[in-house]
Parts: C-alpha cells; structure tokens; sequence
C-alpha cells in the first residue's frame, strides 16, 4: 500500500486545517435527517426517497430490478414501511403536497386528465392519505399515467419558457401536455411530467420548474424530428 | 424479505442509517456542498442498494461505497454539462446552512476554512480533484483510489502530483490577491 509525501509543507499545512474544518462541518444525523432522503428499508428491497427528477428516473429503473420500489418524499415526513412488507409489482411515486390540492383521486390540469391512481399494494396503502400517489399496476411497471390526445394546436417549448417566467405555471403544464400529448411522449417524460406537476407548487418548484422546460424542449425537438421524417417520408 | 447478500459482509454496521451516513459523507467530500447534493446522496443509495448484492468482499466496503459515489458524482457532472449548455439554472447554489450551537467564532473560522478548501477544490478537473480529495483528505492509499477511480495506480499518482501543484498555485494566487488588498 502506497501513499505520497507532500512536497510542500504549506499545502500540507493548509490541507490538514481544511480537513479539520471539513470534520467539523460533516453533517451529523439530524443534518441528514433534513436532507429530504429516506430510505426506510433497504431491507426488503423497498427503497423510499424524496424524489427530484434525478431520483424518479433511478427509482424507475431500480424499479424495474426489483420488481417493486415505492418512492416516498421525504420533506418532513418518515414515511412508512415495516421490514416485513411485501414486495409489490407497484410502482408507487408519493410527494407530500400543499393542503390546496386534493388527498386523493385524479389531478386534473388543463385539457388532460392523469391517471393518478390509489395504491394497490400493501406496503403504500399505509403511506400518509394526504400524499398524491402515481401508482403503476403490475401489468404496466413504469407508469401509468396516461396524457390524453389533444386536438388543440400544437403549442411550442417557447410557450411553455414564456408562460413559466411569466410565472403562469397553469398556462405552462397545459402547453407541455399539449406538446407531449403532440409528440407521443415516452414513459419516462410521462413520468417526469406527473413529477413535475406534482411539484410545481412545492419546496420543490425551481427544479420542477427546469423539469418542464426540458420536457417542453425535448419533446418539441422529437414532435420535430417526427414532423420532419414524415415529410422526407412523403417526399420520396 | 431477507437483506442483500452484501449486508452479510457488514455485521457490525446499522444498515441503513449508517450507510447513508457513509455514503453522504463520501458524497460530500467528492462534491462539496453543492444544491444537488441530496440528489447525489439519493441516486448513490439507489446505486449501492443495487450494487451491495454483487459485494465479493474482495476490497473494503468503504472503497466499493466509494467508487460507486465516484460514478454517480461523475455522471452527474457529465450530465450537469450537457444540462447547463441548454439552461439556466434558478435554483444554483449551496445547501442552506445549518443551525449550529457551537462557539460561532470557531464556526465561522471552520466556514471559511471549508469554503476556501472547496472553493479551491471546485477548480480542478473532477478526476484530479476526486484524487487530491480520497489521497489528503480521506487518507487513502493510491492502490484503493485507483479501484475507485478505475485508474491504474501511476495514472492515480500523476493525477495526485498535478492535483497538488494546481492546488497549491490557486492558493498562492488567492494569498497574493489578498496581500494586494
């Protein structure tokens, strides 16, 4: 086993003060408590987290490994699982949520309405009832949370930019599932998108915020793509 | 539901807690407080869980936490690149500070020694700053940074000599900027 020698002292010095700082700075339990991560049990294979954009993806393909991974914010709240619950075929996406908004059933925005289901697992049935749940079934793993078609003119990534730094946040979801439901839209920016709105007018606004711009752009660049390979299609 | 073969390897540690004490800890030191860094810690926890089964003991558990913090630390910045050429973020900045009840003198002497450390640190390449950080400040030896890095152990050491040199000229640059002040 090897380790270096510092050829300078000062940085030898220096480095020793920083770590002496960085020791005292390292987050103790309450600090990680606060961190808005929860993983209540590793255990039985169901990993509860709070969930930015970063997290659904990861839960969703952890989700497909295990076979079940309920993910749970973590703003405040333990959520709950006992070590003895059964692993389920659902996927369960559960954010805590202002008081304004309804405890359970469908959310509704704009012309299209999601598919936001009550749990159908034993293990997220026991989850706070004020939480939203986006619930797969078994049959459908990833998501199912469905955009309705939309006959509406296709709106533009621009109009969501605009109506989200106008701060009209209803004006913007309603272009994004205009744009998605336009463009198809994947399973994963289905999901980003119940996130989102989820978010929206949460602790977790900013980054919820930069979900939809992203979304809105990428799903106008495929609607695009799609445009475009039609009409090389019908050109030939 | 019995725990990840891997767990077998750790009797003495309290799975769950513990490990995210370790991997936020490790999380922290690669990063520096950073606005992602609950991100980080979540997606590392994520990628452990899954990993842990494929655990053979065959290095130290803290290198296997380590190298899988250094993948998710280092495809986080890949993708933070790709992100931040397309937008701007809003929400940029360091995690909010935390209430502390010691002596605010020493706290504040502690603050600024940290944020110096990483504000120095943040301007190194992320592999020679990973370096730099696990060699000085988490006393590793290079044969384990080399595992976690996947870096073979001269390519480590260069990384080390650079890191160094680099890190000493920003401080002589920062100390002579303050004398001129």
């Amino acid at each position: 086993m090897t380790r270096i020698p510092h050829e300078s002292p000062e940085l030898e010095s220096w480095l020793a003060e920083a770590k002496k700082a960085d020791v005292a700075l390292t987050p103790g339990p309450a600090e990680l408590e606060s961190l808005g991560v929860r993983l209540s049990s590793l255990h039985t294979g169901t990993a509860l987290l709070g969930a930015p954009l970063a997290k659904v993806i990861a839960g969703i393909g952890t989700a497909a490994l295990l076979g079940g991974v309920a993910l749970s914010s973590g703003l405040g709240r333990e959520a709950s699982s006992s070590p003895s619950a059964p692993l389920t075929p659902a996927l369960a996406i559960t954010r805590a949520r202002p008081q304004s908004t309804p405890a359970s059933g469908s959310v509704s925005l704009g012309s299209t309405e999601h598919a936001v289901t009550s749990s159908n697992s034993a293990s997220s049935a026991r989850e706070a009832p004020e939480s939203a749940q986006l619930n797969a079934s078994s049959e459908s793993p990833v998501s199912a949370h469905a955009v309705r078609s939309d006959s509406r003119p296709r709106a533009t990534w621009i109009e969501v930019n605009e109506a989200l730094s106008a701060g009209n946040i209803p004006a913007a979801l309603n272009a994004l599932e205009n744009i998605i439901a336009h463009s198809g839209g994947t399973a994963k920016e289905r999901a980003e998108l119940a996130w989102a709105q989820l978010e929206v007018s949460g602790p977790r606004a900013p980054r919820a915020t930069l979900t939809l711009q992203r979304l809105a752009r990428s799903a106008h660049e495929a609607s695009v793509r799609e445009r475009a390979r039609s009409v090389l299609g019908s050109s030939r | 539901m019995h725990a990840p073969p891997g767990a077998e390897a750790l009797p003495a540690l309290q799975y769950d807690r513990e490990l995210l004490g370790i991997i936020a800890r490790n999380m922290r030191r690669l990063g520096g407080p950073h606005a992602d860094f609950d991100d980080l810690v979540q997606k590392a926890l994520l990628e452990t869980h899954r990993s842990l089964p494929t655990f053979r003991g065959e290095c130290h558990l803290q290198t296997f936490l380590y190298s899988i913090c250094y993948r998710v630390w280092i495809h986080h910045l890949r993708w933070r690149s790709r992100f931040l050429r397309r937008f701007v973020l809003s929400d940029e900045g360091v995690l909010p500070e935390q209430i502390d009840s010691r002596n605010p003198a020493e706290l504040l002497a502690y603050r600024q020694r940290y944020s110096e450390l990483y504000g120095a640190l943040d301007m190194l390449p992320a592999p020679m700053r990973a370096v730099v950080v696990l060699h000085d400040l988490d006393e590793l030896e290079l044969e384990e940074i080399a595992e976690i890095v996947e870096a073979n152990v001269h390519t480590v050491r260069s990384r080390l000599r650079h890191g160094r040199q680099k890190l000493r000229t920003i401080l002589e640059k920062k100390a002579l900027r303050e004398g001129h002040k």
